[in-house]
């Protein structure tokens, strides 16, 4: 249930003369006596798209969490990259990661619960994640039901007997079931604007793609009919892949916008960590902006990453290591652990300021009465609230986007230990997905 | 930007036998030792063997049948599953039980199976064989900062998640839509590569398809390479479509060949292994697998790809079933080149041999002997412990436990003089080669590079030699650590590693883990992050296998002894190998087929073809629970 009651111009107009009277912005206010600012959200208003946004290893708290509460803070040292935006987003503190499984290594609950909200398991995440909810109630409507990026690889188990994949996705499909993420910028490329050098393709070769995954499906089919129950869910799983694929093919793009179309110029080269979290940022705004999806996750990469003494893994390393000139620094993780500050507040601000350029990305792009970052919901954040004493509890966590209207930006809220969840479920109510429960919670978050 | 190739060199076997079938009867000398050997026994006796005790006597006693668990029982409350409790589900054992027994299908609970889709080194395998994909597996170096594998049909695909060490668990749903969409663009770029290359396309049609042959030839190619693609014949309706789609026009007169070949290779038939099994009267909620099943289960096991005709030639003749036939097919499986490649893929998932490229090539290295560290000997690392695991496999007589003290290795001169500080080999010229390593230094993979420098490079080498040692050698399942974990305790000037590592382990809430991982890894502390050893006398070795009889130990040959005279190493192997060759975490049901594996593997002294061959022979291998019935 959609607990926001929309009062439309016509509706208004169409109501009761004693209404007439009154200021038209009092009486729009959703059911929290919050008011909308386009309040003739009709058919032609802009969709509200719906992120999840990680970055490893958490934060130290004393760099993160602003002193004041409300409109008037002071942005703290690694919110500073986001000083641009900072009436685009809200700081939401004192919320909290699920703990209920018996697993307890921060990371792996922490990135395994990130935007799904139920307990792990050995085997995956406990549950579907707030795009993946999003993608599967409205995905159809657009070409991509949903984009699902990372800019670090897949991990081998952090422990032996715990799925690689708990630590390496956020965006879950079901319980267990991954959305695996695009990791390479060129397979996101292709995806989106066609292989490399491709030219316009015949009638032959459209006939015949389609003639192929017909047969393909009715095999699944065939299939799907002789498997026992476990096993049709996989086969089922692959059948509708399937029809997505064919949706994403035969729908050509909509929009003729060149950037739209072709996309901006390929890199001639496979890009470092840090060039491709840039890129596939930029990306990602373009598919929102061109309206081939409208939900998706990105992760910057997994907690625990480049977990050896050299450090050099990842471009990233280097590129703080530059920052703060010094020719060797520990990877994020141990300096986290080593309670290495400098190196803390360089690699987080290197990664708030990937989440920087989305936003400047999504908002340099004018829709309907503002730009598509305020049509956007973006759940960012990390697996843990201490990197150092991998604490699972009061995360930070960032909602920016104002949802169509939906959500008043620009402040610090701070909750005194409430489920992330709760966030989850008002993230996709806001959206107006209709979605009365997620992950358990059914109350969503006040004072959002 | 440097660009360096390494490929792996695939060692050509030719028609190298493996060793001969042993018998697992047991000799009479062996029963009486069962039952009447108590005196003690030397810590390092020999596994299996009929003159000493089959598991050592740091316990006590001889045990034929496996302990619970190697240190479950133990006061430091160590897993406590023993081997397969990382599956979170094996608890516990059955009861000794007279040798020889086996884990008769009456016994028999295979535990729930799942239809299993190509893992992606799968997929590459069965492509190769199944229509001529040419890649090469191995490393290269990237913008001088990574390795990166070198590109196979795959590698765009989702990476397979690795759970329980493997990449083959199918029990989560792993297909999306990032699948099928790769899966479309491999299949039309195979199949395209195909056709457009006429030995290729010969060679997997098999017929002229210009000129008057050509209906003949259509239908032959559909019925034989669906075969193939499918692992068994195609059905009636399968063979229509599938012609149908070969029949259609196009602009060449192998484009629809083509479309067959698209098809099949996104076809649910082919990226999944699907099982259907056949009633047996004598257990009817369970299905015996028919014969193709079975020739699919086999091929990916032993040889990591799809069978090939000759061996559905086999299965069509009912040369998978009874014990004797499917003995001499498993036989012949594992005298085939591509056991090798197989067996090889298990081991290195197993003992995560690649972990050593995901370190940096050229990075700061910690280096405290004295030694020299290159970027190639990262790749090279790996090749010397899957030489030497290869060796410990397919040698004659060979025994497995060695793994963890062997004094030798198999290695090229590089090695030998950056890490092990041995003269070049004479031999220097001919690459790797077995060689003998300094007297009392090293012990099998304890001491090899591969191990050493992927946990010597972390900030705390000690406790990442004790958790591989833990979950890797051991298969235990350490504690959880705590919610919250205070950072690990600045040094204090002068304060050495253990002192440092000591007061953190004074937290309770650490001391759980931290108390079976440091003190384990401090035996190994005379080897520095590059593998190099050290005589001095100012470094100690001395450490503590908690939870262990005995625990106490110096060195890495004394840990190498305790380890293979432990029956939790020899319960891990099995345990390791059957997880692999049944995609799944074991369960409790599967603790019947681990003792009768276990067994067999202990009466054939530590023969690890021998466990294979017991596995693929095995009721748990050959029967799968009828989840119709079990879900009902």
């Amino acid at each position: 249930m959609n607990r926001f009651k929309r009062i439309s111009r016509r509706t208004l107009l169409m109501g009761a003369g004693a209404t007439l009277g009154l200021p038209a912005l009092d009486i729009m206010q959703d059911d929290r006596g919050r008011f909308f600012v386009n309040s003739a959200r009709a058919a032609t208003s802009p969709p509200v798209r719906i992120l999840t946004w990680f970055m490893p290893n958490g934060v130290h708290p004393s760099v993160w969490h602003p002193a004041q509460e409300g409109t008037d803070y002071e942005l703290t040292a690694l919110l500073e990259p986001l000083a641009e935006f900072k009436t685009d987003f809200s700081v939401l503190t004192g919320l909290d990661a699920n703990r209920e499984s018996i697993l307890t290594d921060g990371h792996i609950v922490g990135t395994g619960t990130f935007a799904n909200g139920m307990p792990i398991t050995n085997l995956g995440a406990g549950g579907p994640s707030l795009d993946q909810v999003a993608a599967k109630l409205k995905g159809a409507e657009t070409r991509f039901a949903s984009l699902v990026l990372a800019a670090g690889p897949e991990s081998t188990t952090v422990q032996e007997s715990v799925s690689g994949a708990v630590i390496s996705n956020i965006s879950w499909v079901a319980k267990q079931q991954r959305a695996p993420a695009i990791r390479d910028e060129r397979v996101l490329f292709s995806k989106l604007f066609g292989a490399s050098g491709s030219t316009a393709e015949d009638a032959y070769r459209a006939q015949s793609r389609k003639s192929v995954l017909d047969l393909v499906k009715s095999e699944a089919v065939s299939l799907s009919a002789v498997v026992g129950p476990a096993d049709r869910q996989k086969i089922d799983a692959h059948l509708s892949a399937v029809r997505e694929l064919e949706r994403s093919i035969f729908s050509p793009p909509t929009n003729t916008d060149p950037i739209c179309a072709v996309g901006p110029e390929r890199p001639a080269a496979p890009l470092d960590g840090v060039r491709r979290a840039e890129v596939m940022n930029e990306l990602l705004a373009i598919a929102l902006k061109c309206d081939m999806t409208r939900y998706g996750s990105f992760m910057v990469t997994n907690g625990r990453d480049c977990d050896n003494e050299s450090g050099l893994c990842d471009a990233r390393n280097s590129a703080v290591a530059q920052a703060l000139g010094t020719s060797t620094l520990p990877a994020q993780h141990n300096c986290h652990h080593d309670g290495n500050m400098p190196g803390i507040l360089g690699y987080g601000r290197l990664h708030v300021g990937f989440f920087a350029r989305l936003l400047k990305s999504l908002k340099a792009t004018p829709e309907g009465n503002g730009t598509v970052l305020d049509n956007c919901l973006i759940y960012m954040g990390s697996e843990l609230g201490n990197g150092g004493a991998h604490d699972v509890t009061n995360l930070p966590l960032i909602l920016a986007g104002k949802g169509g209207g939906t959500v008043t930006t620009g402040r610090h809220v701070r909750f005194g230990g409430l489920p992330a969840a709760r966030l989850m479920l008002s993230v996709l109510q806001r959206a107006g997905l209709g979605v009365t429960e997620f992950a358990k919670q059914v109350e969503p978050l006040p004072g959002i | 930007m440097a660009l360096l190739l390494f490929a792996a060199p695939s060692r050509v076997r030719g028609a190298r036998r493996p060793a001969r079938l042993r018998s697992v009867i047991l000799g009479a000398s062996f029963v009486f030792c069962l039952l009447g050997c108590s005196t003690s026994v030397p810590d390092n006796g020999q596994v299996g063997s009929s003159a000493a005790s089959p598991t050592g006597g740091a316990s006590g006693g001889a045990r034929l049948t496996p302990e619970p668990s190697g240190i479950g029982g133990a006061a430091s409350g160590v897993g406590g599953g023993g081997v397969g409790s990382a599956a979170g589900g094996m608890q516990g054992t059955v009861p000794p039980q007279p040798w020889p027994y086996t884990c008769s299908l009456e016994q028999l609970d295979p535990g729930p199976s799942f239809i299993r889709k190509l893992t992606n080194r799968e997929y590459d395998n069965s492509v190769r064989d199944l229509l001529g994909e040419n890649f090469q597996r191995g490393w290269r170096i990237v913008r001088d900062v990574h390795f990166e594998a070198l590109p196979t049909p795959s590698s765009d695909f989702p990476q397979d998640s690795t759970i329980g060490g493997f990449d083959n668990n199918a029990e989560v749903v792993d297909i999306s839509v990032e699948h099928a969409s790769q899966y479309l663009n491999q299949a039309e770029r195979i199949a395209g590569a195909v056709v457009a290359d006429p030995k290729r396309r010969d060679k997997v049609i098999g017929c002229s398809l210009e000129g008057t042959a050509r209906a003949a030839c259509l239908q032959d190619f559909v019925s034989r390479f669906g075969r193939l693609a499918y692992r068994r014949p195609l059905t009636v309706e399968e063979n229509s479509a599938f012609l149908a789609l070969a029949q259609s026009p196009g602009p060449s007169p192998y484009s629809g060949a083509q479309l067959v070949i698209e098809a099949v290779l996104q076809s649910p038939k082919f990226l999944f292994r699907h099982e259907s099994g056949t009633k047996d009267p004598r257990r009817p909620e369970l299905l015996r697998l028919g014969g193709y099943e079975l020739a699919s289960r086999l091929a990916y096991f032993l040889w990591g790809t799809a069978p090939d005709s000759g061996l559905l030639d086999r299965a069509a003749a009912g040369e998978l079933e009874g014990p004797v036939a499917l003995a001499n097919t498993v036989d012949l499986m594992l005298n085939d080149a591509r056991a090798e490649e197989g067996l090889r893929s298990l081991v290195q998932q197993w003992l995560k041999t690649d972990r050593i490229l995901q370190s940096a090539p050229g990075g700061p290295f910690k280096n405290e002997y004295g030694g020299r560290w290159t970027f190639e000997l990262q790749p090279k690392s790996e090749e010397e412990t899957l030489r030497f695991v290869s060796d410990l496999i397919w040698r004659d007589k060979a025994n497995f436990l060695d793994l963890v003290t062997a004094s030798y290795s198999i290695i090229d001169w590089q090695l030998a003089s950056y890490v092990y500080k041995i003269p070049e080999p004479s031999t220097a010229a001919l690459g790797w080669v077995r060689a003998e390593l300094p007297a009392g230094q090293r012990s099998g993979i304890l001491t090899q590079p591969s191990f050493l420098v992927s946990t010597g490079q972390h900030q705390a080498p000690a406790i990442e030699r004790g958790k591989y040692i833990r979950e890797v050698l051991l298969c235990e399942t350490l504690p959880q650590p705590p919610p919250t974990i205070p950072a690990l305790p600045e040094k204090i000037r002068d304060e050495g590693e253990r002192e440092r590592l000591a007061r953190h382990r004074t937290d309770p809430a650490c001391s759980a883990c931290h108390a079976l991982l440091e003190p384990l890894g401090f035996g190994l502390a005379r080897y520095d992050g590059i593998g190099v050893y050290t005589e001095d006398p100012n470094v100690s070795d001395a450490g503590t296998l908690a939870g262990f009889p005995s625990p106490d130990f110096v060195g890495a040959p004394a840990l190498g002894q305790k380890l293979r005279s432990s029956p939790a190493l020899q319960q891990c192997v099995v345990s390791k190998v059957l997880t692999y060759a049944l995609a799944r975490t074991l369960g409790s049901g599967d603790v019947c087929t681990r003792d009768y594996l276990s067994q067999a593997f202990l009466a054939s002294e530590g023969s690890f073809l021998e466990l294979v061959r017991a596995l693929a022979r095995s009721e748990a291998f050959t029967y799968v629970r009828d989840e119709q019935i079990a879900t009902r």
